[in-house]
């Protein structure tokens, strides 16, 4: 149900407003010592705030630039997982990339082959076209 | 008279799909031909009938019926070649994703495929354009013993894919067996006992070894082979997958003494 009259409801902008702001108090002497202190720790505050946000974005900065120079290797690296041939070094690091490779080479052999199991079924779909 | 498919050179994928409407095209013009075909001697029979020759209806059904085996052929025909350009354009795919293949091999596959894809296209058009039956029948013959495309092309493809990639392994296990010898010589100069390590040194060689004759010797046998091939012998594939997987196996052993050999060289040489 609407109130007969929706604007009745509304206040009149020629009706009397009550008051909205509160009179300003008078600053106490006795406060001013202590005033001058809270300046004092905002200020620091603000300072070490502005700190950190300089050193955030300084390391920030680094890191970015840090995982830019990475993308390529790691990049490499996963292409390396599987090549056709292998990185030289004999070191020990190097032997494990090796094994790597070569067992990535094994996976992909054996997926080849379940597909050629399969291909080599494929015979029975040499149909002969029907001609009577 | 079987007639030979002709041999036209790859222009570039995709294969299957650049000339897909114009032979949409001929087989609807093939349809449209064969029912006009078989109006025409029906509108024959009628006047036949007219003229009460009993003789001449005869012969006119006996055409309708040959126009309508025709027909069937034609249609039967052309799935039949649009199943297999399906096919070949499956294997042109697969080829050039292929990342172990060898080059000459890839081209070599590519180019096959491509005059299967050629002289299928050129069949379907004969095939359409026939007016015999005994014409449409050795076309419908020909897409099966011309081309081979499910029983040779398919299988050659993929057989050929894997002795490629057991190649690509053997190649690196051998490489791998040259720097295990380097770890081990080094080794022994340092006058460590190496003298397992020398024994699975020699069977990883060996494993390897075995792995890349079996390998080798079928791409090479394989590569080659054409739709005459398997139509003089249909064993021609026979064993090769087999082979292939015991090269597999080899290669698997190969890479298990290669695990081994690391782990003891770490504990070795640990700082290497």
């Amino acid at each position: 149900m609407e109130p007969a009259n929706p604007r009745a409801a509304e206040p009149s902008p020629l009706s009397p407003q009550p008051p909205t702001s509160t009179p300003p108090v008078p600053p106490s002497p006795s406060h001013t010592p202590h005033k001058s202190l809270e300046g004092l720790v905002v200020g620091v505050v603000i300072v070490l705030v502005l700190i950190a946000v300089v050193v955030w974005l300084a390391t920030r900065h680094h890191a970015a630039m840090t995982t830019t120079s990475t993308i390529p290797q790691s990049a490499t690296t996963q292409a390396a997982t599987n090549p056709t041939t292998l990185n030289p070094g004999t070191n020990n690091q190097s032997l494990s990339n090796d094994l790597t490779s070569i067992n990535s080479n094994l996976s992909t052999e054996s997926q080849d082959q379940t597909s050629a199991g399969s291909a080599v079924n494929d015979q029975q779909q040499e149909i002969t076209v029907p001609t009577n | 008279m079987m007639p030979h498919p002709t041999k036209q050179p790859p222009t570039g994928p995709p294969l299957y799909g650049r000339l897909r409407s114009a032979r949409a095209i001929g087989c609807f013009s093939a349809m449209v031909g064969a029912g006009l075909m078989l109006m025409a001697p029906s509108g024959m029979a009628v006047m036949a009938a007219r003229s009460t020759s009993t003789t001449a209806t005869t012969t006119a059904s006996q055409t309708a019926a040959q126009q309508q085996r025709l027909a069937t052929i034609k249609n039967r025909g052309c799935a039949e070649i649009n199943r297999r350009l399906t096919q070949l354009n499956r294997l042109d795919s697969l080829i050039n994703a292929a990342t172990h293949i060898s080059a000459s091999d890839k081209a070599t596959l590519i180019g096959q495929v491509a005059n299967e894809v050629s002289g299928l296209q050129q069949l379907e058009a004969t095939l359409n354009s026939e007016t015999t039956l005994a014409a449409a029948i050795a076309d419908a013959q020909n897409i099966i013993l011309g081309y081979r495309v499910y029983a040779l092309v398919t299988p050659k493809v993929h057989i050929i894919k894997v002795a490629d990639d057991e190649q690509v392994t053997e190649t690196n296990l051998i490489t791998l067996t040259t720097k295990l010898q380097d770890r081990i010589t080094t080794a022994q100069s340092q006058g460590k006992n190496v003298a397992t390590l020398q024994s699975q040194l020699n069977d990883l060689t060996t494993q390897a070894k075995n792995a890349q004759a079996i390998s080798s010797t079928i791409e090479a046998s394989v590569i080659g082979l054409q739709p005459t091939d398997y139509n003089s012998n249909h064993a021609v594939l026979s064993g090769d997958a087999g082979q292939l997987q015991t090269a597999h196996i080899d290669n698997q052993a190969a890479l298990k003494d290669a695990k081994t050999m690391v782990t003891e060289l770490r504990s070795l040489q640990p700082n290497s």
